[in-house]
């Protein structure tokens, strides 16, 4: 976090799931600050490239089996063919693994529902002392998610959120 | 272009040809009214919501089972699996004495009308499913928020439903002998109108969650209901079945109601279907998963692996 803004809220801005007021602070401050400007170029281009994603996701719930393989193949190496933008090494930041997360579930139950059940899990993953989710608790960040997700949507996609999540490489810190 | 799926197509043909066949059998009362064809013609709806009945009932079930035990989503499509258990009991006896001929005997108004058990039950297990089902996705915080243009709809049904009471008289069962049915068929609009108000709710909440499989399941299933509710009003309410053009839209729109439920059920299934082959993928090769190939830059660049192998 830098200059107050979180990398939650710099996804929720490029999302334009921001508050109102909040928004326009961070569109008037980036517009002054170099730093903060770069920030949200890269954030931008990285909610760009996971919306592409998302949508080839969304179409890939409708493909065969036979099908999917190649497409998991596919979205892999699009993803990864794109510079990551502010990370140092392979491991995804909190910010990035939840946006993967809602990125994954909104074909299945709509960005609506993502968002709900992630501010839940997040609620029921974090105490007040460990001041948000991390590396330490993301696993039961995942956890706690899959079981919302399975409430809604049922043991299978509970499983497909958990074992997305539990494979994702969360950097420290 | 989206990619139609095989089952999905032919649930839509089920319900293009229902709808074409009850707008036939219509017009023939209109054309041949009495004749014993058209007497067949009328009642051949029974068949169909037993296999539309069925098939919903397997789907249900399914479902059902992809719910953790003791959740209130499990308990709902138990209900509805309930529901449709019911409907084919009912639908399943209308038919058989159908063919018996007791329709056209002094049964009609003693045991024929023994129906409306099962058609209420059904009605209030779909019901009691519904609101498990919105109290679940409640939990999460979806479908609480109230605006006032979401009460525009529910107004338009009661005002439905109050359009259809004076009518009660007209319905197959009000001369029953027994005066237990008589209520139970009075009751009709009343059960049929609680459901399609819940739907109501279940369509707001389709919106919240935004463009997804789930949300489609939630709009089929309130478009099935308040179709139900409208192909009764087209077809008891005398100002409309006068209306030859309204009476044959009705009965047609009566014929499909039940494969529109099919079609929500089985868009619902797809999501767990879908879901349990992408987990697959996930489980099977983990080298392809997202976050262990992303953590492992030398698999970035692997071949997409060959389905035939």
């Amino acid at each position: 976090m830098h200059h107050d803004i979180s990398e939650q809220e710099w996804l929720d801005y490029v999302s334009g799931v921001l508050a109102p007021a909040r928004a326009a602070f961070i569109r008037s401050h980036a517009a002054t600050c170099v730093k903060c400007a770069r920030t949200l170029g890269s954030f931008a281009e990285w909610h760009d490239l996971m919306m592409q994603e998302g949508s080839r996701l969304r179409s890939a719930l409708e493909l065969p089996s036979d099908e999917m393989e190649s497409f998991i193949a596919d979205s892999v190496e699009a993803i990864c063919a794109g510079e990551r933008p502010g990370s140092r090494s392979w491991s995804w930041s909190v910010a990035e693994g939840l946006f993967f997360m809602r990125v994954l579930m909104e074909p299945i139950c709509g960005a609506g529902t993502a968002r709900a059940s992630i501010k839940l899990a997040v609620e029921r993953s974090t105490t007040r002392s460990e001041g948000g989710l991390c590396r330490r608790n993301w696993q039961l960040f995942v956890a706690n998610l899959s079981e919302v997700v399975a409430s809604i949507c049922g043991l299978a996609a509970g499983s497909l959120v958990k074992h997305a999540g539990a494979s994702l490489a969360i950097a420290g810190a | 272009m989206r990619k139609v799926d095989g089952t999905t197509a032919m649930v839509w043909a089920a319900l293009i040809l229902s709808a074409l066949a009850g707008g036939v059998s219509k017009a023939l009362e209109f054309a041949q009214p009495g004749a014993s064809l058209t007497r067949f013609a009328s009642a051949s709806y029974e068949p169909l919501y037993i296999l539309a009945n069925a098939i919903a009932l397997y789907f249900c079930r399914r479902i059902s089972r992809d719910h953790q035990k003791g959740s209130r989503m499990r308990l709902a499509w138990l209900l509805m699996a309930a529901s449709c258990a019911m409907a084919l009991v009912r639908h399943g006896f209308e038919w058989t004495t159908f063919l018996m001929g007791w329709h056209q005997t002094a049964r009609l108004v003693s045991v024929v009308s023994l129906r409306q058990i099962p058609t209420v039950l059904a009605m209030v297990l779909l019901t009691a499913g519904l609101i498990a089902m919105w109290s679940s996705l409640a939990a999460i915080g979806l479908g609480t928020g109230f605006r006032p243009r979401d009460l525009v709809l529910p107004l338009v049904i009661l005002a439905l439903m109050a359009a259809v009471l004076p009518y009660r008289g007209e319905l197959s069962d009000h001369r029953s002998v027994y005066p237990l049915m008589r209520y139970l068929q009075w009751s009709s609009p009343v059960v049929l109108a609680v459901p399609a108000l819940i739907s109501l709710g279940l369509q707001r909440i389709s919106q919240e969650m935004g463009r997804s499989q789930f949300a489609d399941f939630l709009r089929y299933l309130a478009w099935s209901l308040l179709l139900r509710l409208a192909s009764l009003l087209a077809t008891f309410t005398p100002v409309l079945k006068s209306v030859s053009v309204l009476a044959v839209a009705g009965t047609a729109a009566f014929w499909a109601a039940p494969w529109l439920f099919v079609l929500a059920v089985e868009q619902r299934w797809r999501i767990t279907k879908s879901v349990s082959e992408l987990t697959e993928v996930y489980v099977r090769n983990p080298q392809e998963a997202f976050a262990m190939s992303v953590s492992n830059p030398h698999l970035f660049h692997a071949e997409p692996p060959d389905p035939r192998k």
